[in-house]
This record gives C-alpha cells, sequence and structure tokens, in this order.
C-alpha cells in the first residue's frame, strides 16, 4: 500500500513498512518541502487507531504578522461541514474564537517575523478510521507575531462526517498560493493499539 | 533507547453508565484515547473519571474551557468532573474525543495527576467545545482502577470506547 505526500508540484511516493502484531506506532508520511509548496497525504492507510501529526511551518505570506493553516479533510472543501473552536494566548491575554463553519486552524508563522522562526503544530486525530463518529481535530499550534509577540492556540475542529479520513490536505491560507516556505515539514505517525 | 508503549485494554462503554478497568502496575504513564457519547435525552451529558472507586472526594479539577461564547476557567472540587459529550439529542454521529495522561500512576509517593485534551460537538449555539481538563486525585496510591461514568446515570452510547495503553517500564 502506498501514499503521497509533498507539494503540488512534487509528489513523493512512500510504501507503508509491513503490519505486525501488537502495539505499533509508526512513520506513514516524512516530508520536508525542498521549495514553497503544500501538503497533502492521500491513501491514508485505514490499518491504525489514531493518527498523529507533527508539523513545522512557516507561511509564504510576507504581508501579514501570522497566517492560519486550513486543513481539508477527505478533499471536503465545504465549510459548512466543518466547526472549530480555538483558545487562544497572548502577550495582552487570552481569547476564544469558534465558527460553524470554518475549516481552519489559527495563526502560524508568516514570512514577516524573523527569519527562522517556524511554527511547530501537533495534531491528534482519534479513531480517524471508524465509520460511525464525526471526526475530531485536537491540533495545538504557536508562533511568534510582529503585532502580538508570542501566541499560543488549542484548536479544535470538527470535521462533521463519519466517514473515515482517508486524505489530508494542509495549506496556508493567505496569499500567494498558499504556500509554506522550504524546510517546512510534515511527519504523520499512525497508531495502533492491538 | 527504546521506550514500551503497550495497548492494554480497548474497554467498551457503551450501554453502561460507569465502566472500570483494573490497571497493573508494569508502567510509569497512561495514556487514554477515547471516544464517547450519552444516551441522556439531551444534547450533552457529563462523563467523569475517578481513580480507585473512589467517587466522593479528593479529585481536584481544574479546565480551560472554550466556545462560542467564552474561555473561562473552570475550577471544580470533590468531583472529578471530566467532560461534556455528546447526547440522544445531539445530530447521529457526533462524539467527544480525548486524549488523557495519567504520569507515574505506579507511584506510592506521589501524588496523582491527569491531564486531558477534549474535543466535542456542543450545540448550535455554543458550536463545538474544547477542554484542557487538569485532574488531581489527592492520594499517593498506586492507581490500581480506572472508572469512566455517565454522571446523570444514563448510559455510554453505542461505539464509545476507550484504549488505555502503558508507557515506560515500571522500575
Amino acid at each position: 500500500m502506498g501514499y503521497f505526500v509533498g507539494n503540488l508540484n512534487r509528489v513523493k511516493k512512500i510504501f507503508c513498512p509491513p503490519i505486525a502484531g501488537g502495539t505499533t506506532q509508526e512513520v506513514i508520511a516524512d516530508e520536508t518541502l525542498p521549495s514553497a509548496g503544500i501538503f497533502e497525504v492521500t491513501d491514508i492507510p485505514q490499518t491504525y487507531d489514531h493518527l498523529q501529526i507533527f508539523m513545522t511551518v512557516r507561511t509564504e505570506a510576507a504581508a501579514i504578522d501570522y497566517d492560519n493553516v486550513a486543513v481539508v479533510v477527505n478533499g471536503d472543501t465545504v465549510a459548512a461541514n466543518y466547526r472549530i473552536v480555538t483558545m487562544d494566548g497572548k502577550y495582552n491575554g487570552a481569547f476564544v474564537y469558534a465558527a460553524n463553519n470554518y475549516l481552519i486552524s489559527r495563526i502560524v508563522q508568516s514570512n514577516r517575523n524573523n527569519p527562522g522562526e517556524f511554527s511547530g503544530i501537533e495534531i491528534n486525530i482519534p479513531f480517524y478510521a471508524n465509520n460511525y463518529a464525526w471526526k475530531n481535530l485536537h491540533i495545538h499550534n504557536g508562533c511568534d507575531s510582529k503585532s502580538f509577540n508570542y501566541y499560543h492556540c488549542n484548536n479544535s475542529m470538527i470535521w462533521k462526517n463519519t466517514s473515515p479520513i482517508t486524505s489530508l490536505r494542509m495549506s496556508a491560507t493567505t496569499y500567494p498560493g498558499g504556500n509554506f516556505l522550504a524546510d517546512s515539514d510534515l511527519k504523520v505517525i499512525g497508531v495502533r493499539a492491538f | 533507547m527504546t521506550v514500551t508503549f503497550k495497548a492494554i485494554k480497548d474497554l467498551d462503554l457503551s450501554g453502561s453508565n460507569d465502566v472500570g478497568q483494573n490497571i497493573q502496575n508494569k508502567y510509569y504513564h497512561l495514556l487514554l484515547m477515547g471516544v464517547v457519547r450519552s444516551t441522556i435525552s439531551a444534547v450533552n451529558g457529563i462523563m467523569r473519571i475517578h481513580f480507585n472507586n473512589d467517587q466522593t472526594a479528593g479529585h481536584y479539577v481544574s479546565q480551560l474551557w472554550g466556545s462560542r461564547t467564552a474561555t473561562t476557567h473552570v475550577p471544580e472540587y470533590g468531583d472529578s468532573y471530566a467532560a461534556e459529550i455528546p447526547g440522544a439529542n445531539s445530530p447521529a454521529g457526533a462524539y467527544g474525543t480525548f486524549r488523557a495522561w495519567i504520569f507515574d500512576y505506579n507511584s506510592s509517593s506521589i501524588i496523582k495527576v491527569a491531564q486531558i485534551h477534549f474535543t466535542s460537538y456542543l450545540d448550535n449555539t455554543l458550536f463545538s467545545v474544547q477542554a484542557d481538563v487538569g485532574i488531581q486525585w489527592d492520594s499517593t496510591n498506586p492507581i490500581t482502577r480506572i472508572n469512566f461514568y455517565e454522571s446523570g446515570g444514563n448510559n455510554f452510547d453505542t461505539g464509545s470506547h476507550v484504549q488505555i495503553y502503558g508507557v515506560g517500564d515500571a522500575p
């Protein structure tokens, strides 16, 4: 079984390791962008219980203090099929953002911030392969920002669909093109209990 | 260095309102991954977690809770409020999910602490909720049992279950 991960102009094919018995954590996608692009993981194996995703990203947008990441599940770009609630912490306090029609995880590094500043993002997707529950994405990320100093977010994204997750697409939300910069990277880990 | 990471149990909660699991003292920490829904005739129910069947006192909880209207800090004492979960009046398919760490559960000298991140559909007013929950069980006794219960006396719905993992070999 294979899958594809990479930017729009570059596709890399990696084969999954054999499945053995017992509890397993396996890297099922590992990609560093050689040039500006997005991440797209397709044909996600359905043989695990949970997905754990680590991203280090900085977006191409240079005119804004921070950017956002759009997470598209199974190619579903209909905003009404998503909910999000975010708890943000920054230098002057905390606030909450919530929306019923939104597929965007908030706040990552833009290209206006200091060179070398990337955002670290952790995404957990419990029970991504079942066929009876809406899928919840637990997202934690942070960044520096010209206007807010350091910024941390806990995000909960709900995809209102019971289908197993077979693909994920992560891109920036701001011009130009929603690209992350080169050296942004993505790792997807599959966790299987038994 | 290889660290043990082993599933102990996939605990079916459906059809019950209080499900416990005995825990072996073989690991340093526990990781829980759960998916839950209540049969309560309401939009939302409440799930609580208790250690060693202590359902009366000794669990101290603090939550950072966010929904559409507010980010709030919710302290609660004496009971182990863990999360609001979708009920029977929620849309079909709405489930809460959580990841919880229970640190040094096997120690006989450390007061026990758990950290939980929870995500759930709520309703069309509050949209959805996420909560970072800290639970301190005010005991140095090793945790030998974890109980998950629906505090309204209703049952967990079909499909609700919790996977329990042990992390690291106990000394």
